[in-house]
C-alpha cells in the first residue's frame, strides 16, 4: 500500500497542483508585504485563465495568451492598486468585488464571444510548450521530476528566487516592505509609498494573469467556468502559511499540493473521499496551530526578557 | 467627496456584476399556439449552469423539444450553483409557469416545501425519487443499467490490447463529482457490467469532490491511468472535462456521460452513458398536455423506457468501439429488460 500511494506520480501530481498557487501566491505576497490583502486574486487568476484561451485561440500562439493575460493582469493590477490607494476602498470588498466582477465577466465573455455556455475547448487553442531537458533522459529520479512539464512549472521555480532577492535584496523590494510596515517612514527618504503599493499590486496582477494563463493553456487547455475553483483563496492561505515569504510560501503551497494529491490516491486505496477531501484543510489547521503557537512562544520570551 | 466617488464606483461595479452573473435566460420564443390557445407555460430551474454538455445541458434539449413540437412556452432559470439562490429561482418560476422542471439534487428540500405553497403549479422534478405530494412528480434515472452497459464496454475494451492505448493489465477506472447517491448508482452499475463481462476486471474510483473543477478532473484521471487504467467514466460535469485532457494527454479513452460527449474529442471519448433527462422532460409535458400525466408519482426511466443508454457519436468518428462490442451490448440491453440480468442499485 505505502508503494502505491508513494511513488514519482505524487510529487509529479504535486508540482503539476502547486504551480497555479505559487505563481498566484507570489503575487499576493508582494501585496501583503506592501500593506494590502488582495483577496481578488481568485478573480484574477480566472481572468487571466479566460484571457489566455482568447489571446491562444485569436492569435493561434500561446504566447500571445500568455501576452493578452497578463495585460488583463496589469490592468486589473491597477484597478485593484487605483481603488485601494488613491479611493481609501476597503481592500477586501474590492477584492470580493474583483472576484465576483471575473465570474460574471469571464461567463458574459464567454457567451458573447465563442456563443458557448460553461466550457470553452477547441483545437484551436494553442496551449504551452512542455519542457524537456535531454540531459536528464535515463536518470530515473530526476527525469521523472524535472521533464515534461509545462514551461510556466519552471518559471514559477524562477519567480520563487526572483522575488525572494528582489523582496530582500533589492532597494524597491525594501521600499515595498517598508511601504507596507511604515509608509510615513518611507516618504521621509524620498520615496513614494503609494508608487510601491501600485508596482506591487501591478506586479500582484501580471503573476495572477501567468496562473491563470497556467491554468487553462498549460495544466489544461481549456476555458470552463469558475475554473480557477478556489485556488485564489488557497493561494492567499499559502501566502500566510508562509508568513509573506517567498520561499516559505513555495513550501506551503507544494504542502498544499501534495496533499491534495495524496488525497486524490489515498482514495484507491479504500479511505472514503469524504476524510480525503478534508486532509488538505486539516493539515492547513494542524500546521498553522504549531506555527502560532511556536511564535508565540517565541514572544512571550522576548517578552520575559525585556520584563526582566 | 472622493468618498462619494468610491462608493458610486463599488455599486456600479456590483450592479454590473449582478447582471452579468446571475443570468436568467429569458428564452421566450415564439411559440405557435393553436388558434388562440394559450400555449403551457414551462419553466426549467437548473441548480448548476447550462453549457456543461452534459446534465443540465441534457435539460434543456428535452425543454427546446417541447417548444419546437408541443409549442410551449418556456424559460430557463439557473442558479448557478449559487445555494442562495434556489429558492428565489424557484419562487420565480413558480410565479411564471404552471409547470415547473426542476434539475439538480440540490432542490431536495426547498421543492418540497415550494409545492405546498404553489399547490396549482406542476412540478416536475428530475433525479429524485418523492413521493407523496400530489403536485411534484419525480423523474429516477436507472444509471445503474446505463453505467451497466459502460462497465461491460470498457470491461471488453480493456482486454482489446490490439488497440493502441490499452495496455496487459486488466484495470478501469471511474471520476466521479462528489460521492451522492445519484453517483454512487452510477458506480454500482459500472462495477456490476465490468464483472458480468470479466470478474477479474478491476474497477477503481476517484471521487473529485468538485463537479467544475476540470484541472481536479485531470489529476484524478491521471492518478487512474498511472495505475493502469485503460478507460476512465466521467461522472463529474464540467469536472469531466479534465478527464478528456488527461486520457488524450496519455493517449488512453474515457467514457462520456449524460449527453453523447463523444464530439468533444472522438479520438479518447469511446462512447458516452446517455441519461435521457431531456426525454423524460420531453414526455412528462407531453404527457400533461395530453392528459394521460400521473402527478405525484415517481416515473423510471431506464434501458426499457430508453432513459439510460450509450451513445457512439456520430459515423464520421473513428470506430473504436466495435461491431461485435455492439452487438454484445444490445444482447446485454436484451437481457436487463427482460430481468435475466438484474443491476443492483447503489442509492
Amino acid at each position: 500500500m505505502f508503494k502505491e500511494l508513494f511513488n514519482l506520480t505524487l510529487l509529479q501530481n504535486t508540482i503539476r497542483t502547486a504551480t497555479p498557487l505559487i505563481l498566484a501566491a507570489l503575487g499576493g505576497l508582494l501585496t501583503m508585504h506592501s500593506g494590502m490583502l488582495n483577496i481578488g486574486m481568485e478573480g484574477m487568476i480566472l481572468l487571466g485563465a479566460f484571457f489566455g484561451v482568447v489571446g491562444s485561440y485569436f492569435f493561434a500562439s500561446s504566447l500571445a495568451g500568455v501576452a493578452l493575460a497578463v495585460v488583463v493582469g496589469i490592468l486589473i493590477g491597477v484597478i485593484f492598486g487605483f481603488f485601494v490607494i488613491e479611493l481609501k476602498a476597503d481592500e477586501f470588498i474590492i477584492g470580493i468585488a474583483i472576484n465576483i466582477l471575473a465570474g460574471g465577466l469571464t461567463i458574459f465573455l464567454l457567451r458573447s464571444m465563442f456563443g458557448v455556455k460553461g466550457a470553452f475547448s477547441s483545437p484551436g487553442i494553442i496551449s504551452l510548450p512542455r519542457l524537456n531537458f535531454p540531459s536528464l533522459k535515463g536518470i530515473p529520479f530526476l527525469d521523472v521530476i524535472f521533464n515534461n512539464h509545462s514551461v510556466f512549472v519552471y518559471i514559477s521555480w524562477i519567480l520563487v528566487i526572483l522575488t525572494y532577492l528582489f523582496l530582500y535584496k533589492t532597494p524597491y523590494g525594501m521600499w515595498i516592505r517598508a511601504a507596507g510596515e511604515h509608509p510615513e517612514a518611507l516618504e521621509t527618504t524620498g520615496v513614494s509609498a503609494r508608487k510601491m503599493k501600485y508596482i506591487s499590486s501591478i506586479i500582484c496582477g501580471v503573476f495572477c494573469g501567468f496562473a491563470g494563463a497556467h491554468l487553462s493553456l498549460g495544466y489544461l487547455t481549456l476555458f470552463t467556468e469558475n475554473m480557477s475553483a478556489n485556488r485564489g483563496f488557497i493561494a492567499l492561505a499559502a501566502i500566510i502559511f508562509g508568513a509573506s515569504n517567498p520561499l516559505k510560501t513555495f513550501g506551503a503551497a507544494l504542502l498544499f499540493g501534495f496533499f491534495d494529491a495524496l488525497g486524490i490516491r489515498l482514495q484507491v486505496v479504500g479511505i472514503p473521499s469524504q476524510f480525503t477531501q478534508m486532509i488538505p484543510y486539516l493539515v492547513t489547521v494542524i500546521a498553522l496551530f504549531i506555527i502560532t503557537k511556536k511564535h508565540l512562544t517565541k514572544v512571550k520570551k522576548v517578552g520575559e526578557k525585556e520584563g526582566a | 467627496m472622493k468618498k462619494m466617488m468610491t462608493w458610486i464606483m463599488i455599486m456600479v461595479l456590483i450592479t454590473g456584476m449582478m447582471l452579468t452573473g446571475c443570468t436568467k435566460s429569458a428564452d421566450t420564443g415564439t411559440p405557435d399556439t393553436a388558434e388562440g390557445e394559450e400555449a403551457v407555460k414551462v419553466a426549467l430551474v437548473v441548480a448548476g449552469g447550462l453549457g456543461d454538455r452534459s446534465f443540465y445541458d441534457s435539460s434543456n434539449e428535452g425543454i427546446e423539444r417541447a417548444k419546437a413540437e408541443l409549442g410551449i412556452e418556456a424559460r430557463v432559470f439557473e442558479c448557478r450553483n449559487d445555494p442562495s439562490l434556489f429558492n428565489d429561482q424557484l419562487v420565480q418560476a413558480s410565479q411564471y409557469a404552471s409547470v415547473v422542471v426542476v434539475v439538480g439534487f440540490e432542490f431536495y428540500d426547498v421543492v418540497q416545501e415550494l409545492a405546498l405553497e404553489f399547490p396549482e403549479v406542476n412540478y416536475i422534478y428530475v433525479d429524485n425519487e418523492i413521493e407523496g405530494i400530489d403536485n411534484l412528480t419525480t423523474i429516477s434515472y436507472k444509471e445503474n443499467e446505463g453505467s451497466f452497459l459502460a462497465g461491460a464496454m470498457a470491461a471488453m475494451l480493456t482486454q482489446e490490447n490490439s488497440i493502441e492505448g490499452i495496455q496487459q493489465s486488466k484495470v478501469i477506472g471511474m471520476v466521479g463529482g462528489k460521492d451522492l447517491p445519484v453517483i454512487r448508482n452510477f458506480k454500482a452499475g459500472y462495477e456490476a457490467g465490468a464483472a458480468y463481462i470479466d470478474p477479474d476486471v478491476k474497477v477503481e474510483t476517484i471521487y473529485a469532490g468538485d463537479f467544475e473543477d476540470p484541472a481536479k478532473g485531470k489529476e484524478s484521471a491521471l492518478a487512474l491511468y498511472s495505475r493502469g487504467a485503460d478507460i476512465v467514466f466521467q461522472v463529474a460535469g464540467k469536472t469531466g472535462e479534465g478527464v478528456f485532457e488527461a486520457a488524450s494527454e496519455v493517449g488512453r479513452f474515457a467514457i462520456g456521460v449524460d449527453s453523447d460527449q463523444r464530439y468533444i474529442n472522438p479520438d479518447v471519448i469511446v462512447a458516452s452513458m446517455i441519461k435521457g433527462v431531456g426525454l423524460s422532460i420531453f414526455e412528462s409535458i407531453e404527457r400533461i398536455q395530453n392528459g394521460s400525466f400521473e402527478a405525484g408519482k415517481v416515473y423510471h426511466y431506464g434501458i426499457d423506457e430508453n432513459g439510460v443508454s450509450l451513445g457512439y457519436g456520430t459515423q464520421d468518428m473513428k470506430e473504436i468501439v466495435t461491431e461485435e462490442m455492439k452487438t454484445k451490448l444490445e444482447e446485454i440491453k436484451g437481457k436487463i429488460t427482460s430481468g435475466e440480468i438484474v443491476v443492483p442499485e447503489g442509492k
